[in-house]
């Protein structure tokens, strides 16, 4: 079974997430800030990790690049609400330095599960 | 190389006397020139005439003797003792005889073409021909012919004995054709008779015609000759002017080529007459009618006959005469020699008598300056007694002249004086040489001076024997003198009192020869010194060149005027100072010499009062030229004294000459005037300036330029007022500068004010997504854990439906605040333009008119096309909602615009020299308020009321403009409506080669 970390400061949207993920058939764990994601990545191995850009504590964009780093196999799924850097908005700065895939707030479960498993397949 | 002429050649009687020698001899050379060219010419005529003529009758003898021979040889074979048997029997050894002797007899005489015989039935029976190669033979019986119906049979069958008869001159027919080439033909036949005298045949001759041709042109004697023969109708025969000859055998020719065709006057008179000659304009003919036959020969010779004409044709008649140009150029090379050779004895004439009239003139005008001498002149004889004396003299002595001449000195003057003139009259005598003396003589108690030469008369070297004395009157000379020496102490006394320093200087060479106590003074040398210096060493050596040259140009100058112009200059004092000076020169002339006269004035504190109000000039001047102010004087009568010239090229204002002497009301309009004549009124009555007056200035091409004025009164010497000084600061600049602050300031306030709003809605929208996530997810699982017909489905249908318009919403302000990702790409503004219009088609009321001008030009951008379409689409539904009354005229123009300083200046977003692409859409609406305008881009704000827009569309194209660095600006007039301008940076050539690059190697 696939095993998905969930990163994201609105516990409402955590919860939507990993009802949906769950329903779907994959194994969730969640983490409200970038610290306890941290926490999680040492204790468990995960084929995916969801998260959002605009985040206290931790910007997501900086877990990418930890990701990217420590963990070279696991699969990113970048997700924001809005906003921007410069010109580039902050998805596309995410995909830039290595998520593998962007899904933007708010979505329809069809296409956030449809991306989660190209993820997974590929 | 010219010819010069006598001077006496000018004058007008030297040419009609020429004119009256030459113009009777010359007519009578024209008139002998005239005479032997017209006798050469009739005597050349006259051979001609005779040659011609002489020619003829040779000719027509030729011609008659070829004929008589032929008759002779018909004869012969006519009575040939075995023609008979011949012509009984062809093949007999007598027609092989007969045959035999007419081969010899062809051969011999090669003329005759052919000789045959006819039986009395018009068969040929023998026959011989003749050809120039093949010479006489005799022709094959089978080739013989039948000849009865040619016309020659008939008219031989009917001559009697010995008749000959003569065909008519034509051409040869063979076979029923005209032989070719052609072949002229004379046929002479007659009768045959046997031994008993009947008719058994007919013998025939064909004559060569050609011979008789080649006759006639033989031996031409006269040159240019054309010979032509013509039958009895006139037709040619041979000599046609066109060669058409035989004219009567060609059928449809006849008319044009007979004689009378080509010169139908002369014709009648050609067959008038047997023969003659005569002259036309066509030339000289010579003709002759010439009967072929013998008049014994037969029956018709009398109506047979030919016509023989000669001509010599005008032309060629022309060039036989004698030249006519040797004629003329004879009598003019005569006429010249006559014509020089009488100017020459005219000339010899007119000087002689020029030189007798000039010798009696001169004794003429010598005895008028005798007579109107006032010397007095007078001839005497040795012993005293008068000879001749002129009117002078006889004036002097009161008496006229015929009462002197006879009379003694002794008769006519005091004692004293004869005994004087008598010794004088003896010592010239007695040297023979004159004497110069002078005489002061008391006539009426009045002192008389006089001078008088007297000298001897003598035609040769002896003993003189007349005397001759010239006195002349020099007493008005003494008294001058007199005067003079007065006026030279006078003027002694002036150059040494002089205030001016004064030189004397010669002229020549330049020394100085006096110069007086001032002169000592300005140079601090002693007037000896001063004396024996040239005069440019009194300069300092940088004025010395200038000196000289003005000198000498004054020099040429003084020959016209007596005085000179004043010059400056100065002179070197001994102690080292320039001393400035006004120097005055004249040249004249005394006691033989030329002499400058010159004056020298010491002008220094002149100079330092003049350079010292120059300097106080230029500084006024550069103060009131540089300040950027009017500044003017008026008189008390409110007339312009004074104005600066600032203004004049900025504003086309009135110059000072344009000014001067004007008052306001010349100016200004009236309203103007009025006010600024109230305010010099006030100064001047009050005596007090008025301060920073804010006041316009109005220039004659309309402009009206603000200004701040201050007034002053004018004060004279005597502390009266006497006028207004005003001086008008230019606030031009000054005001455009705080409109430009202002301006600049609300559009940076402006635009902060939405970058502010932007960043706000910005991080709302990104709470508002976090919030709609949860929403939309979870109504969405619900939906589907729940059976699909519920009430509970269709109520959360709405939630999910509400959640995602305010998802719409938030996009909205996303890209209003430019945090929404674009897809830039290099492409042409013009497509997306159109397509949009294209699009808008069907969203705009039909009411509206909508007009596209689309300027071509490189229209690339990076842009977000969508994003680009948005912008229009907004735009123009904005602008056909602003139109509420007809007509509405909705307008999308596209063009290039670069940016200058001024444009730069004002929008902060737009840089100056880049081109930009500008879009702007024009409505023909009511027009904005300048408050709404200001607001127009905030978000949310509407003047749709409630409901009806949510107040972000214009917010959204300004975030989208501000997020491709472009610029947006509006210009509204209320009641005439609302252009709206979207800037956009346009790609350089080279910026779009880069992006096409770079898209090649990321593999688009």
């Amino acid at each position: 079974m696939k095993q998905i970390l969930v990163i994201d400061d609105e516990p409402d949207i955590l919860k939507l997430i990993s009802k949906i993920l769950e329903k779907a058939g994959y194994r969730v764990m969640t983490a409200e800030n970038g610290r306890l994601a941290d926490k999680l990545f040492n204790e468990h191995p995960f084929d995916l990790v969801i998260t959002d850009i605009i985040m206290p504590q931790k910007e997501g964009l900086e877990i990418i690049l930890q990701l990217r780093e420590n963990s070279p196999d696991t699969k990113i799924l970048a997700i924001s609400g809005g906003g921007k850097i410069e010109r580039a908005g902050y998805l596309d700065a995410a995909r830039a330095i290595g998520a593998h895939a962007i899904v933007k707030k708010p979505f329809e479960i069809s296409h956030l599960l449809d991306k989660v498993e190209q993820l997974l397949n590929s | 190389m010219s010819i010069i002429l006598p001077k006496e050649l000018k004058h007008p009687r030297v040419l009609l006397q020429s004119a009256l020698i030459f113009l009777p001899l010359m007519a009578v050379v024209v008139l002998m020139s005239l005479h032997v060219y017209r006798s050469e010419q009739s005597r050349n005529m006259k051979e001609i005439r005779e040659a011609a003529q002489k020619n003829m009758i040779d000719k027509q003898q030729c011609l008659t003797k070829k004929i008589e021979d032929t008759i002779q040889d018909l004869h012969f074979i006519a009575s040939l003792p075995e023609a008979p048997n011949a012509l009984e029997n062809p093949r007999g050894t007598a027609a092989e005889r007969v045959n035999k002797t007419l081969i010899s007899l062809s051969n011999a005489k090669t003329i005759y073409d052919q000789l045959r015989y006819l039986d009395t039935s018009g068969k040929e029976v023998l026959r011989i021909n003749y050809d120039s190669l093949k010479g006489a033979y005799p022709v094959a019986e089978s080739q013989l012919q039948e000849k009865k119906h040619r016309y020659y049979f008939p008219a031989a069958q009917q001559l009697e004995a010995n008749d000959v008869y003569i065909s008519p001159f034509d051409l040869n027919i063979e076979h029923q054709e005209i032989e070719w080439p052609h072949k002229p033909t004379l046929r002479f036949a007659r009768s045959v008779f046997d031994r008993y005298g009947e008719k058994c045949g007919i013998a025939v001759i064909n004559f060569r015609g050609q011979l008789l041709f080649d006759t006639l042109g033989l031996h031409r004697t006269v040159r240019h000759e054309k010979l032509m023969l013509l039958n009895d109708e006139g037709f040619y025969l041979t000599g046609a002017p066109d060669e058409n000859n035989w004219g009567f055998m060609f059928p449809g020719t006849e008319k044009a080529t007979t004689f009378a065709a080509h010169f139908s006057d002369e014709w009648t008179r050609i067959s008038d007459t047997a023969e003659g000659q005569f002259h036309t304009k066509s030339g000289l003919f010579t003709f002759k009618k010439i009967y072929p036959l013998p008049s014994n020969s037969s029956t018709g010779s009398n109506n047979f006959y030919w016509y023989m004409v000669s001509l010599v044709p005008e032309n060629r008649l022309m060039t036989i005469v004698p030249a006519k140009l040797d004629y003329i150029t004879l009598t003019i090379l005569t006429g010249l020699i006559l014509f020089t050779g009488t100017l020459a004895l005219t000339t010899r004439i007119e000087r002689s008598r020029q030189s007798r009239k000039d010798l009696e003139k001169l004794a003429a005008e010598i005895q008028a300056f005798y007579d109107h001498s006032p010397t007095l002149i007078a001839i005497f004889s040795p012993d005293g007694e008068y000879l001749m004396v002129n009117k002078a003299t006889s004036e002097f002595l009161g008496m006229p002249a015929e009462e002197i001449v006879g009379k003694s000195f002794a008769d006519l003057l005091l004692p004293e004086l004869v005994k004087v003139f008598m010794e004088r009259t003896g010592k010239v005598i007695e040297t023979n040489t004159p004497i110069t003396v002078r005489d002061h003589i008391t006539i009426s108690n009045r002192a008389r001076y006089f001078h008088s030469v007297i000298f001897p008369i003598s035609s040769e070297n002896s003993r003189p024997s007349m005397l001759g004395a010239s006195s002349v009157d020099i007493t008005e000379q003494i008294l001058y003198q007199n005067v003079l020496k007065e006026n030279e102490a006078r003027f002694r006394s002036l150059f040494e009192e002089s205030p001016d320093a004064i030189f004397l200087a010669d002229a020549s060479s330049g020394i100085i020869t006096r110069a007086n106590e001032k002169a000592s003074t300005l140079t601090g040398l002693t007037r000896d010194e001063l004396a024996g210096k040239h005069f440019t060493s009194l300069h300092p050596e940088d004025q010395q060149e200038i000196i000289v040259k003005s000198f000498r140009e004054n020099e040429t100058e003084s020959r016209k005027s007596v005085t000179s112009i004043p010059m400056e200059s100065f002179v070197q004092h001994k102690d080292g100072r320039k001393i400035p000076v006004e120097i005055i020169s004249h040249k004249m002339r005394l006691d033989n010499r030329d002499i400058i006269y010159s004056i020298f004035r010491d002008i220094t504190i002149r100079k330092k009062t003049e350079s010292e109000l120059q300097e106080k000039t230029i500084m006024l001047e550069t103060v009131t030229e540089s300040v950027p102010a009017y500044i003017y004087m008026k008189n008390r009568d409110l007339r312009y004294t004074f104005t600066n010239r600032y203004g004049l090229e900025q504003h086309d204002h009135l110059s000072p000459e344009q000014l001067t002497g004007k008052n306001d009301y010349d100016i200004f309009p009236e309203a103007i005037a009025n006010h600024y004549r109230s305010t010099d009124k006030t100064v001047m009555e009050t005596g007090q300036p008025l301060m920073n007056m804010e006041e316009e200035v109005v220039l004659p091409n309309g402009t009206c330029v603000p200004v701040l004025t201050n007034k002053f009164p004018l004060f004279n010497k005597q502390g009266e007022i006497e006028g207004v000084i005003g001086i008008s600061m230019d606030r031009s600049e000054q005001k455009t500068a705080e409109e430009r602050n202002r301006k600049l300031e609300n559009q940076l306030r402006n635009s902060h004010k939405l970058e502010t709003l932007g960043t706000l809605s910005g991080g709302i929208a990104h709470d508002f997504n976090n919030i709609l996530t949860p929403i939309i997810g979870f109504t969405e699982i619900a939906i589907d854990t729940l059976p699909p017909d519920s009430d509970t489905v269709q109520d959360l249908q709405v939630v999910l439906k509400a959640a995602k318009r305010a998802k719409k919403l938030v996009q909205q302000i996303l890209t209003f605040s430019r945090q929404e990702p674009q897809n830039l790409l290099a492409q042409q503004l013009q497509p997306l333009i159109r397509e949009s219009m294209d699009f808008l088609r069907h969203s705009i009321p039909s009411t509206v008119r909508t007009e596209q001008i689309i300027e071509e030009f490189d229209d690339t951008v990076m842009c977000d096309a969508f994003q680009v379409q948005q912008v229009v689409m907004n735009l123009c539904t904005n602008a056909s909602q602003a139109m509420e009354t007809e007509p509405k005229t909705l307008t999308v123009e596209l063009g290039k615009i670069t940016i200058d300083s001024l444009m730069a200046a004002s929008h902060k977003n737009l840089k100056e020299n880049q081109s930009y692409a500008r879009i702007t859409v024009h409505d023909t609406g009511k027009g904005m308020e300048k408050e709404e305008i200001d607001r127009m881009f905030d978000p949310f704000y509407t003047t749709k009321g409630v409901g009806k827009g949510t107040g972000l569309g214009l917010s959204v194209v300004y975030g989208i403009v501000r997020g491709h660095d472009g610029e947006i600006t509006v210009e509204s007039t209320q009641g005439q409506g609302t252009s709206v301008s979207v800037f956009l940076p346009l790609m350089t050539k080279q910026q779009q080669q880069k992006t096409d690059s770079n898209e090649t190697d990321s593999g688009h």
